[in-house]
């Protein structure tokens, strides 16, 4: 009741300055002012659609008409949705549309719950640029520093007690583009270090980073990766990073002790120093805070349950592209898993005519399958499009579809897993009364090839969408005529954590081929499998670093004397670049 | 010697059975096939007990429950497996290896890294496991690399092809660590990286330095512990030392509980590290590639150290000239326990290949050299 009477009041209040200061008792009476009010109704709902962009005020909704999938396998044909500060206020097939409400006509629409990308990098600040690091020359191999190095050093391991929440920054395209795909919350965790930090879960909605944090923290981040390459400090080795997670946690649990000891007995015993590092991994060893793995092969996973076993934390595994091949364990372990849909395929440079080891083949055919196959073994995942275009994201997942998922799993590893493995299963996940009002209205089925999202509500706020400029790759949009040229010494400034590193990158024609070399801090390395496919540019990079080389790839997009891009080295991940060809 | 290479190319193929029988056993367990196993008719090299012409072999629960003339299957529904004109030796052991590691082996950043495990990266994917498997191989010592003084820890595997990694570890093998002296840890071989610093120690003496610093920090920090056992059961505000993996490994070390595998070439740096261990107070289990082994034989003999060598692999680089091909024959014959290894998964391939060059050079009986490949490296 105490609901209902909340709304009257709105609509009053609301109808009561609509009506030009008449009061209630008089608008209840004239049926010329109700007609009045029918016609502003009218009115905004003309408003609505036409283009829009983003509404400043959280406003009152109500879709009606729709159909409406409240959650996987329970949809209501024909309904209405009512949203009011944020949060779904009503639906159902008979749900009232309040007086004071824009009004959506969902006929011919479905509404499903806010996608939810379980692991993204999004709303990270991106990294302060550190001038003053690089002695030596434009042009010539530049030597680090030692106290760049160090820092280097330093962001390669990792701070735990990094949050994410604390270091959001809303708006960019890259939230824009996810929202536009459908997605309404992400789990957002820093990209450097092996311990990543602690990721948060928040809703990519306005200009407000305290109002997107829905959850924080959700996870204690971790990933195996080595300093290889611009550090190369310990650990560099795989073997190494293991050792170094696992003395971390002993650290901690001496720290712990310490801590303990001093709580109780204060006389007479040393006090210990604080540390936040270590004491930013107490909640994990406590088993509050789960600890998400980033790990793809069958062998990373066994590792990081190895380590979740030892020190009895509570781990979730993201990436888990080969999570198929140990199912039965993370079912057994009752494991979560956070699956990545950045299948691989076959590199967008290599000719028709390179062959590919059948290993590659193989795993290419198979990762797809590895969705349906959790579900089968009844492993709870979510998804993450893994790094891909958000625009792949529900592409991908179909392809998963096709790989004999059900549609249900895969709306249910989208939305109610998704929210029960980040812990926020009471406030998203479905559409239900009290919820937080994430939705997307579809042109039909989410996973039809053919389907388009029409609007997207976060936190109860209608977002515009943004179409893509270009056509998607690969599905039958127009490539671009002409090969830019793409000769000539460009200078590129790669963006890491630490600071900017200058390369050149020198590209020339050989006949009908393309060639180059690229000069880094590590050296001068020939550039193989150089490509131009309009105007944008692949070349590959081997760089020798501590014993092994690391594989790199670089892809820009030239416009006249300028290039953008990103270079990719394996699991030190990726780094965007800028830079110019000074002529 | 033409007999004794067809001897040898003939055991290749009873060797392959003998571990296809065995992974075969592991595999219907459970089911509703018998737990026994029988080889019949086949010429056993015992490595141990002689040769045993028209023997058989009774497997039983994947153990060997009895060789002779006579032995019989129990089990009236056991596998035979008919070896007539077939060899069956002891499956192959490799004393040096670096196969079914992923990533680097070196964990190159400092020198002595005791902390970490080839354990930890075991994922056995390669086809070289089959081809190894193929070669009549059946267990490696998965070593770390030699780029530092002090390395990782080491696995010891079984090649259960086809089977979940958890089963390889061969668990109540003695746990060992890496050592490594001249040439790579001191890195007069590597580059280091634009901008990198030069790596302590760049002398064969800075290597000795760096593993005695070692061992005093670990006498350190077992003397810390033991403080602690002590106290704690008086004292309630004793808590535990900080757990120091790195230390911890090299304490096992001191305690007897932890093997060196130490990676060597030249007699000098041989008798260095043997005299350090008497000074420090730890024992060398084995001497890996000791190619100038042949020199200092007695004082290996007398440390009780076990060498692992190549057959006849030398030359790649300065420290390794001075290599001669009865090194493995000298080496047996003055009581060091000798094993030939292969460092390589191609080589991991044809150690029975390697075993025999012992009889060519230096005349090793053919027990002997097949002891090298076998229980040579299991003591």
């Amino acid at each position: 009741m105490n609901r209902i009477d909340f709304k009257m009041t709105q609509d009053t209040k609301l109808l009561r300055i609509e009506g030009g200061g008449l009061r209630m008792n008089k608008v209840k009476r004239t049926r010329r002012c109700l007609e009045c009010a029918g016609l502003f109704l009218l009115l905004l709902s003309l408003l609505i659609n036409a283009p829009l962009s983003r509404m400043d005020s959280r406003g009152v909704y109500a879709i009606r008409d729709a159909q409406i999938v409240v959650s996987p396998g329970k949809t209501i044909p024909k309904g209405t949705i009512v949203i009011r500060d944020g949060l779904i206020a009503d639906v159902g097939e008979n749900a009232r549309i309040p007086a004071d409400a824009r009004v959506i006509d969902g006929k011919g629409l479905t509404v499903y719950p806010g996608l939810i990308d379980a692991y993204t990098n999004l709303g990270i600040a991106q990294p302060q640029q550190q001038e003053q690091q690089r002695g030596g020359g434009r042009g010539q191999a530049a030597q680090l520093s030692p106290e760049a190095q160090q820092s280097l050093a330093a962001a390669a391991l990792g701070d735990p007690s990094d949050s994410v929440a604390d270091e959001l920054r809303p708006g960019g395209s890259a939230i824009d583009d996810a929202r536009s795909a459908g997605v309404t919350s992400a789990l957002t965790s820093p990209r450097q270090g092996i311990f990543l930090g602690r990721s948060a879960l928040i809703n990519l909605s306005g200009e407000d980073a305290a109002r997107m944090v829905v959850r924080s923290p959700v996870s204690l981040a971790i990933q195996f990766s080595t300093s290889s390459g611009f550090a190369g400090g310990y650990p560099n080795s795989l073997m190494g990073t293991v050792s170094y997670i696992r003395q971390s946690f002993y650290d901690a649990i001496r720290y712990r002790d310490e801590m303990d000891r001093y709580e109780k007995i204060k006389r007479g015993v040393p006090r210990p120093e604080h540390n936040k590092k270590l004491a930013a991994l107490l909640p994990a060893l406590r088993g509050e805070l789960p600890v998400l793995f980033s790990a793809n092969t069958e062998g990373d996973i066994r590792r990081a349950l190895n380590i979740a076993d030892e020190f009895r934390l509570k781990p979730m595994i993201t990436g888990a592209h080969y999570g198929y091949r140990v199912a039965d364990l993370l079912k057994q372990k009752n494991v979560p898993v956070i699956l990545s849909v950045n299948f691989p395929r076959r590199p967008a440079d290599m000719s028709d005519d390179d062959e590919e080891s059948l290993r590659v083949l193989r795993q290419r055919a198979e990762i797809p399958k590895g969705a349906a196959r959790l579900a089968q073994a009844g492993v709870k995942f979510a998804f993450t499009a893994g790094g891909a275009s958000p625009r792949d994201f529900i592409a991908n997942i179909r392809r998963a579809v096709e790989n004999g998922l059900s549609k249900d799993d895969a709306l249910r590893a989208l939305t109610v897993n998704a929210a029960e493995i980040l812990g926020v299963s009471e406030q998203l996940g479905t559409i239900e009364t009290g919820k937080i009002a994430n939705l997307i209205l579809a042109s039909g089925d989410l996973f039809a090839r053919e389907t388009t999202i029409k609007h997207v509500f976060v936190d109860g706020e209608q977002f515009e969408i943004k179409r893509p400029e270009t056509p998607e790759p690969g599905r039958g949009g127009a490539r671009p005529a002409a090969a830019v040229n793409p000769a000539g010494a460009w200078d590129l400034n790669i963006q890491t954590p630490q600071g900017e590193i200058s390369v050149k990158l020198t590209i020339r024609r050989d006949g009908d081929q393309l060639a180059g070399t690229m000069t880094s801090p590590m050296g001068t390395v020939n550039l193989s499998r150089v490509s131009i496919n309009g105007n944008q540019l692949r070349a590959t990079v081997s760089i020798p670093g501590g014993g092994d080389n690391i594989e790199g790839t670089i892809v820009g997009t030239i416009e006249g004397d300028s290039m953008r891009g990103t270079m990719s080295l394996g699991a030190m991940g990726s780094f965007e670049f800028t830079g110019s060809r000074p002529r | 010697m033409e007999d004794s290479m067809k001897k040898m190319k003939a055991i290749i193929s009873a060797v392959v059975t003998l571990a296809m029988a065995v992974s075969a056993l592991g595999q219907s367990g459970g089911s509703a096939q018998s737990s026994e196993t029988l080889i019949k008719n086949a010429t056993i090299m015992t490595a141990s007990h002689g040769t045993i012409k028209n023997g058989s072999i009774l497997i039983r629960n994947g153990k060997i429950a009895a060789v002779g003339a006579d032995v019989k299957a129990t089990d009236p529904n056991a596998r035979i497996i008919d070896a007539t004109g077939k060899y069956v030796t002891p499956g192959i052991i490799d004393c040096h290896s670096h196969t079914a590691a992923t990533g680097s082996i070196n964990e190159g950043s400092l020198s002595v890294t005791a902390m970490v495990r080839i354990q930890d990266v075991v994922e056995p994917e390669h086809p070289n496991i089959y081809r190894q498997l193929a070669g009549g191989l059946t267990t490696v010592n998965v070593l770390h690399g030699s780029a530092n003084a002090i390395g990782g820890q080491n696995a010891v595997l079984k090649l259960k092809h086809g089977k979940p990694v958890d089963e390889w570890f061969v668990t109540d093998a003695p746990p060992g660590i890496k050592f490594a002296l001249g040439e790579n840890p001191k890195r007069s071989n590597f580059q280091p990286q634009p901008g990198q610093q030069r790596r302590y120690p760049a002398t064969r003496m800075g290597v000795e330095e760096v593993i005695r610093e070692a061992f005093v920090q670990a006498k350190e920090y077992m003397a810390e512990w033991q403080e602690y056992e002590k106290k704690k059961s008086a004292d309630p505000k004793a808590i535990p030392p900080r757990r120091d993996l790195k230390l911890e490994a090299l304490a096992e070390i001191l305690q007897g509980k932890r093997l060196i595998h130490a990676h060597c070439y030249r007699s000098d740096e041989i008798l260095m590290l043997l005299t350090l261990g008497d000074e420090l107070g730890f024992k060398i289990k084995t001497l890996q590639h000791v190619l100038e082994g042949y020199k200092v034989a007695k004082e290996i003999a007398a440390h009780k150290a076990g060498a692992s060598t190549f057959a006849d692999s030398w030359s790649y680089k300065m420290e390794a000239f001075d290599a001669i091909p009865y090194n493995m024959a000298v080496m047996a014959s003055r009581g060091v326990v000798v094993t030939i290894n292969s460092d390589s998964d191609e080589r991991a391939r044809r150690l029975y290949l390697e075993a025999p060059k012992a009889m060519k050079y230096g005349g090793v009986s053919e027990e002997e050299a097949l002891k090298m490949i076998t229980l040579n490296a299991a003591i």
